[in-house]
């Protein structure tokens, strides 16, 4: 395999808070591929955003990254200056959002704003700007983008907005897009399109995709790889089938048990998982996950597992499964 | 998750069972705003002043309104901390007084403006139809004249004691309030705990005065908090006219103007009450800022 | 299962907003249907096809443009005043939204305890441990009561929210929450519309399931049906859309794409509404021509659609 375009080592993001310190980001370290698909899941508020926002260098104030490196072809974004950091974003790195009409002016023209955005880095072609917005959004599957580029953002759905900010996130041919969540606000059949877009998207300009969701539907259908987080870290990672077929980590079990799914049995109880996420200021001792787990032995109060091989790409953060690894080498928690 | 009715195990309910200091929006309004430096000083500076309005009403330095306790024009000395004016009088004593003036010029204007924005606005914004069209264009007309012209017609007609002066204010000021509190009414109505209270057999008047008013009073408290040093410049600016409080009471405005006359021998009589002026708009305005930022649901975390 | 009461009988419930102009957003176009005593009614369709609004035409907080809503055989679209209210207790709603559907500036017992005092039911100490049995019952500490909805997360407040609509005791409960359904459904003999727009879910708890498209429901059968055999395109691509998560099953399916964007139901398209985006349909022709009536398609299934036969079955 290639050598990783993007590096994240031990990262460490925190909010200081007058309540205490939110550890956000408690010591997450990943590589991505050139031109893979990787996708990041994990319930509401276990850092997901945090990660990508700090990859990016665009956490508010009172979050600061306290502690990691996170190379980007080998270099350090964490030690570039911010005009740098500002001329890598959009250009390198694109990101998209849930909510793409706040990342829209509301008061100038579509095509105006994906002008801009080429503009940003590539002041040369000004000339063709406007041809080249249409054929952005036509990539994005805009219909009549030629007519469409004179609109206002409220004057698209939802759907369309949220290909306006991918058609944006692409201006510049970036090696990396990360998209938070861009299809939770969205209806399930708008999804769908907004989901073979990115697919068709990835396979022709061979862009990294970050896909940040809760739904583990979407990672089944675009991901290749896929990192499995909780409170602040990574208890799973691992090739998209393993993750779904061969679950090492109880609480990637629990989550892919909690799904309704539209091809099991009906009246089937949804499970969910029990308990709540721990508070991030306070977390429990040992496994964050120790107070929800079904698993659990005594070492799970006491020590944090590390993250750990256990299969071929794929690690888990789990003191049963490690055991149970090195005596079976067979897996604890099977789907 | 065990849901049984009769969990019986406290571990069991879903959330926290630690105790946590109960906390309404009030108490957290309160505890952002204790922590918000300049508006802390305004709200001691207005202590201050209302400090010095109460004394001023049993006891000033010197009688207010005899002459010659001074010599005129008297700069700032031991007996006359602030000076005298042209008349000799001891501007410390008027100026403690015009305090009083000022004071209840600024609250009593905004309790009436309050009063009444509430009860048209609610009317408006909560009905809506014919009720609304009616004030909406009554609003409209208000702010069609200018307030000087109302005000002056109402002084005309009313004569120029306080009380007067203070309808008058409120007369040509309430339409903001009125319009503020017909805009919250016209968006509370509409969310989902309303049409929840409504769903649970509420009637109109519960959900006006238990739903929609409590959750626009910090909209309305920020506003009158504004409108206080709005009515308090305006009557110092009567006065100045000649307009206001009957002299020779001891308006901030008119001895604003009485100096004025004498600017170049003697700066101080403009100065005493000009700052006096100043300093106390100046707090609530910082006062109203750090309302607003304390009330403001949106800068909770 | 249901005992085939109708405990609520919609006949042709007509719900328009004004627009502007003249115009009207048409949101709920005649839609008629019961829900059964006992069973669970899964509602489903895009964003803004009429939803929430016919669940509100149901409870009596939007009053209907036209059409009859019966509850236990009883026109509530024809009372007003007092006896509405008095009949309007036994329709409760639970709404989505669990930070705007709490008042902010009440506590948690003041808002479970006011549907009890706008009806005068109980008072003093006897409301009070009312208030407590309710928390227990949805599973919040009961002594939580003097706390404010701030203090509470998302889920928890959903939580208040389904105390509060219980409080009354009511017979049909419109949902647009999943939390709890499940639980209390045979503790209260509840009667549910469940409103939602994930068919997953949807499926999982329903009996029945009604699908909306433009404020029109265009099919309507048994949950198993529905699933195993939809009768109308636009039910089939809905279900498409849906991901399954697994990767496999996820590369083989077919998404059946819909063409375009959803029209606005200020001005729906004319004959059947589905026309524009339908895979199958015959436009110009029937399609765009004749409005498909919601008619039997199979014992307990009906569909409105020229073609349903056309519809290929299963996900
Ligand atoms: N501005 C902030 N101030 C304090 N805490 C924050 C802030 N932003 C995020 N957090 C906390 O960081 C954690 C991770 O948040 P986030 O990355 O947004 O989660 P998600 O996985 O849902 O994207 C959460 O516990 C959240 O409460
Ligand atoms: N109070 C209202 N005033 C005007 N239009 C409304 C109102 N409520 C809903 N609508 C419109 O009616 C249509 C249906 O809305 P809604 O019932 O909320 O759909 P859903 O719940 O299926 O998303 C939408 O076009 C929406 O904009
Ligand atoms: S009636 Fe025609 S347009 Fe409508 S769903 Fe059936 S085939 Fe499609
Ligand atoms: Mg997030
Ligand atoms: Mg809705």
């Amino acid at each position: 395999m290639a050598a990783p375009i993007l590096q994240v080592k031990d990262l460490k993001t925190q909010f200081f808070t007058d309540d205490g310190v939110v550890k956000a980001v408690n010591g997450v370290s990943f590589d991505l591929y050139p031109g893979e698909t990787l996708g990041i899941v994990g319930e509401s508020g276990c850092g997901k955003s945090v990660t990508a926002l700090s990859i990016l260098r665009l956490v508010q104030e009172p979050g600061r990254i306290v502690n990691g490196q996170i190379l980007f072809k080998g270099d350090d974004l964490l030690e570039l200056s911010n005009e740098e950091m500002r001329e890598l974003r959009g250009k390198d790195i694109a990101m998209i959002f849930q909510d793409p009409l706040s990342s829209l002016n509301p008061v100038l023209k579509v095509g105006f704003q994906v002008e801009e955005a080429m503009f940003a880095h590539d002041r040369v072609n000004k000339k063709n700007a406007l041809s080249r917005a249409i054929e952005l959004l036509k990539q994005v599957r805009i219909p009549a983008a030629s007519s469409r580029v004179k609109d206002y953002p409220h004057q698209f759905s939802g759907g369309m907005r949220q290909r306006v900010m991918i058609a944006m996130g692409l201006a510049n041919k970036p090696s990396i897009l990360i998209a938070d969540e861009p299809t939770t606000a969205l209806d399930v059949t708008v999804q769908a399109q907004i989901l073979e877009l990115l697919r068709d998207l990835n396979r022709d300009t061979r862009t990294a995709i970050i896909m940040i969701t809760h739904n583990m539907g979407v990672v089944a259908g675009l991901c290749q790889r896929v990192i499995v987080m909780y409170a602040g870290q990574i208890v799973e990672e691992g090739p998209v089938h393993q993750i779904f077929h061969n679950p090492q980590h109880p609480y990637t079990w629990s989550l892919l048990r909690s799904i309704p799914r539209l091809d099991s049995d009906r009246h089937d109880r949804l499970l969910s998982i029990e308990g709540l996420p721990p508070d991030l200021i306070s977390p429990p001792r040992g496994c964050k996950f120790n107070p929800r787990c079904q698993f659990r032995i005594d070492r799970c109060l006491r020590e944090d597992p590390p993250l750990l091989d256990v299969g071929p790409d794929q690690r888990a953060a789990c003191w049963v499964t490690m055991d149970r690894a090195l005596k079976h080498k067979e897996p604890a928690v099977g789907g | 998750m065990a849901l049984a009715p009769g969990v019986a195990n406290p571990q069991e309910y879903v959330g926290d069972t630690v105790a946590r200091e109960q906390t309404s929006l009030w108490a957290d309004a309160w505890r952002r705003l204790r922590r918000n430096r300049l508006a802390l000083v305004a709200t001691v500076f207005i202590g201050f002043v209302l400090l010095v309005a109460i004394i001023s009403v049993f006891w000033t330095p010197y009688p207010i309104y005899r002459e010659s306790v001074a010599p005129t024009y008297e700069g700032l000395s031991s007996q006359h901390l602030l000076g005298a004016d042209q008349a000799g009088r001891d501007i410390l004593s008027r100026l403690a007084v015009g305090a009083q003036i000022s004071l209840e010029v600024g609250v009593g204007t905004q309790i009436l403006v309050v009063a009444f924005g509430i009860l048209v606005g609610l009317t408006a914004g909560y009905y809506r139809g014919i009720l609304d069209g009616v004030i909406s264009t009554v609003i409209n007309i208000f702010y069609g004249i200018p307030s000087l012209l109302v005000a002056l017609l109402m002084v005309l007609l009313l004569g120029r004691g306080l009380d007067k002066i203070i309808i008058a204010i409120a007369a040509t000021s309430w339409m903001d309030m009125a319009r503020l509190v017909r805009g919250q009414g016209l968006a509370l109505r509409e969310r989902e705990f309303v049409e929840a209270a409504r769903a649970g057999g509420a009637k109109a008047s519960r959900i006006i005065f238990r739903h929609i008013l409590p959750n626009a009073l910090g909209p309305i408290i920020v506003q009158a908090t504004f409108g206080v040093p709005a009515a308090i410049l305006f009557e110092a600016f009567l006065s100045f006219l000649g307009l206001g409080v009957q002299p020779p009471a001891p308006s901030w405005g008119s001895m604003a103007a009485d100096g004025f006359q004498a600017l170049r021998l003697a700066p101080h009589i403009v100065l005493a009450p000009a700052l006096a002026l100043s300093l106390t708009l100046m707090a609530f305005n910082f006062l109203g800022d750090g309302l607003r930022d304390a009330l403001d649901p949106r800068q909770k975390r | 299962m249901a005992d085939r009461v109708p405990l609520v009988r919609v006949e042709n419930a007509v719900k328009y907003f004004p627009a502007g102009l003249g115009a009207s957003v048409k949101a709920v176009d005649g839609v008629s249907f019961e829900i059964y005593t006992g069973e669970t009614l899964g509602l489903v369709g895009e964003s803004g096809c009429g939803k929430s609004t016919l669940g509100r035409l149901i409870t009596q907080l939007h009053p209907a443009t036209s059409g009859n809503i019966f509850f236990e055989g009883i026109d509530l679209t024809k009372l007003s005043g007092e006896k509405l209210r008095q009949h309007r207790r036994q329709l409760q709603m639970i709404f989505q939204d669990p930070y705007s559907s709490l008042n902010p500036r009440m506590t948690v017992g003041d808002i479970i305890a006011e549907p009890l005092e706008n009806f005068g039911m109980l008072r003093g100490k006897a409301k009070d441990k009312r208030v407590q049995e309710l928390l227990k019952v949805v599973g919040l500490n009961p002594y939580f009561n003097n706390r404010y909805p701030h203090e509470f997360s998302g889920g928890q407040r959903q939580r208040i929210g389904i105390a509060r609509a219980l409080a009354l005791r009511p017979k049909l409960i419109v949902s647009q929450i999943l939390n709890l359904m499940q639980d209390l459904r045979n503790e209260f003999n509840l009667t549910y519309l469940f409103v939602a727009h994930d068919l997953s879910v949807v499926r999982h708890i329903s009996d029945r399931v009604a699908v909306m498209y433009l404020g029109k429901i265009v099919e309507i059968a048994d949950s198993v049906e529905i699933y195993r055999n939809p009768r109308h395109p636009y039910t089939k691509a809905l279900l498409s859309s849906i991901p399954i998560p697994d990767p496999d099953i996820q590369a083989q399916r077919r998404v059946v794409s819909l063409a375009g964007e959803i029209p606005s139901p200020v001005n729906p398209p004319s004959g059947c509404r589905f026309h524009t985006r339908c895979p199958i349909a015959r436009a110009p022709g029937i399609c765009s021509e004749t409005e498909p009536p919601l008619e039997e398609k199979g014992r307990e299934h009906r569909a409105a659609c020229h073609f349903s036969a056309e519809v290929p079955a299963a996900v």
